[in-house]
């Protein structure tokens, strides 16, 4: 347990940019080694930059393993004092974070679920004749024949779920 | 007007919490008291909800009462939408009564969404704790409930300390790749709730009451009674009852679905209702829902599990005539 909160400590120092140069070295060596505490890592940047209201979007799920792939396919990382190469780690996460506003997001997610506008994102349908089963046609677009059930099942979802967060989507003033 | 809501004071619960769990690091009744929090404690806060890489921030005011609970949900990015929705006791607590599901008829009533099975739970999750941590503020509990077969995604929890409540909540798919994601950012356990506070503040506003079927729920329709047979694994009907789509609308059967973590709908479109069947698939972040013809029905799934699952649970449906005396075929 005291391992446990020490490690999201110097997490949450790592994040704050108040560790010196072989702390920083040893947590990215540990990041790299260990899934969980990526997650942890991705965690903590979420709640921070949501404190520091300047979060629109953040960085794909796998973003830290694809920067692990890129990183191994270009050598050893450089962690040395004053090399930058820490960071390629850290500055990413922060650019991505106002790529797009976050009502954009909202409303598109309204749309995905209601079969909204036009700009409404795409949802993939696999639409077939009730008599032929076999000859699917993939068609793309909301498809509104689902979204009564979308919307009825996640106003039933509790919140312990992280579905609980979906009723949101489902306000369609109907 | 103002009006006090009279709630059990929050911080004598939570001292109870505490003395009832105060030692014990036991995954199984972690998950149980997760379940108890959500109708036992009022509060308000602020919680992100990320989908892939889509983020909202929502504001609630959580106000646990007769053993249901009252909530309103404010979103505070993009455009400003808020939904109250109110859950009767029987739905909170107790589910509905299950009928028609063979050997599930007089079992326990649960309440859907809830991991109210800890024995299923753990035949189909492996269950442990990587230790504490810290959300909001609050020191919490982890909780990884990691899947073992792909019929449904992994679950990562940290859940408050003194109460269950889950701070964190994530689902994970087979790949390790993060599907959703609520985390809270600020919590404040209240003892009072104001009604001022549960009150609609704006014109775009949608009120959701979740209310138990009065008898319990029905699975059987005027021509037959629909039933699952041969579910995937771990998973049973926990609820039965109808749904009215739109005042015009006949009412449609509803089933709920559970494994203890996961929670799939099936919907049963009566013969009026069905205009034009379909069979076919969507995705809505990890929502996956399928819907096909089944009997001269329409059936529609839908849940926060895999595709294959969905597609199993459809192909699981079952008609049995009133004057049959014996099973339909499916399809």
């Amino acid at each position: 347990m005291n391992n446990q909160v020490s490690k999201s400590e110097r997490l949450s120092a790592l994040i704050d940019n108040e560790t010196d140069t072989f702390e920083t070295r040893r947590l990215i060596d540990e990041l790299m080694k260990s899934g969980e505490d990526r997650a942890q890592w991705s965690r903590y940047h979420l709640i921070g930059d949501s404190l520091r209201g300047g979060m629109t979007q953040v960085a794909p799920a796998d973003f830290l393993a694809r920067v692990q792939e890129g990183i191994a396919e270009d050598g050893p990382l450089d962690v040395s004092v004053g090399s930058g190469q820490k960071l390629r780690w850290l500055k990413p996460v922060a650019g991505v974070g106002v790529a797009a506003t976050v009502a954009m997001v909202s409303l598109l997610g309204l749309q995905m679920v209601t079969g909204g506008g036009d700009d409404a994102p795409v949802v993939t349908v696999e639409v077939a004749p009730a008599s032929e089963p076999d000859a699917t046609e993939l068609v793309t677009g909301p498809d509104p024949r689902f979204a009564r059930y979308l919307e009825n099942h996640a106003e039933l979802v509790a919140p312990g779920s992280s579905a609980f967060a979906r009723v949101r989507n489902s306000v369609d003033g109907e | 007007m103002l009006r006090w809501c009279r709630y059990l004071p929050a911080t004598l619960l939570m001292l109870l919490s505490f003395t009832l769990h105060a030692g014990d690091e036991d995954p199984n009744l972690w998950l149980e008291r997760m379940g108890q929090s959500l109708h036992t404690y009022s509060y308000e806060g602020t919680f992100i909800f990320q989908r892939g890489d889509r983020i909202d921030t929502v504001r609630v005011v959580h106000a646990a009462e007769d053993g249901g609970y009252r909530e309103r949900l404010q979103t505070l990015t993009g455009s400003a939408r808020e939904v109250i929705r109110s859950v009767d006791r029987i739905s909170a607590i107790k589910g509905a009564r299950v009928e028609g599901d063979g050997g599930q008829q007089g079992a326990p009533q649960r309440p859907p969404a809830i991991a109210g099975s800890m024995l299923r739970a753990n035949e189909h999750y492996d269950l442990k704790s990587p230790g504490h941590d810290r959300i909001a503020g609050f020191s919490c509990y982890m909780l990884h409930a990691k899947a073992r077969d792909a019929y449904r995604y992994s679950h990562q929890y940290c859940l408050h300390r003194d109460t269950g409540l889950p701070l964190l909540s994530e689902l994970i798919d087979a790949d390790g790749q993060l599907l959703e994601r609520l985390v809270f950012t600020e919590l404040e356990f209240l003892d009072v709730v104001f009604e001022e506070s549960l009150k609609a503040r704006g014109c775009d506003t949608r009120h959701i009451e979740v209310r138990a079927a009065d008898g319990g729920g029905a699975v059987t329709g005027q021509d037959g009674e629909w039933y699952f047979e041969g579910l995937p694994p771990g998973f049973s009907t926990v609820l039965a009852t109808e749904r009215v789509f739109g005042a015009d609308s006949a009412p449609s059967l509803h089933f709920v679905l559970s494994d203890g973590l996961a929670t799939v709908s099936v919907y049963v479109a009566t013969a009026g209702e069905v205009s034009e069947a379909f069979e076919g698939y969507t995705r809505s972040g990890a929502t996956y829902a399928v819907a096909r013809p089944v009997a001269g029905r329409q059936v529609t799934v839908v849940g926060e599990v895999p595709k294959n699952t969905v597609e199993w649970i459809a192909d699981s449906a079952r008609f049995r005539a009133a004057d049959a005396g014996e099973d339909a075929p499916a399809r």
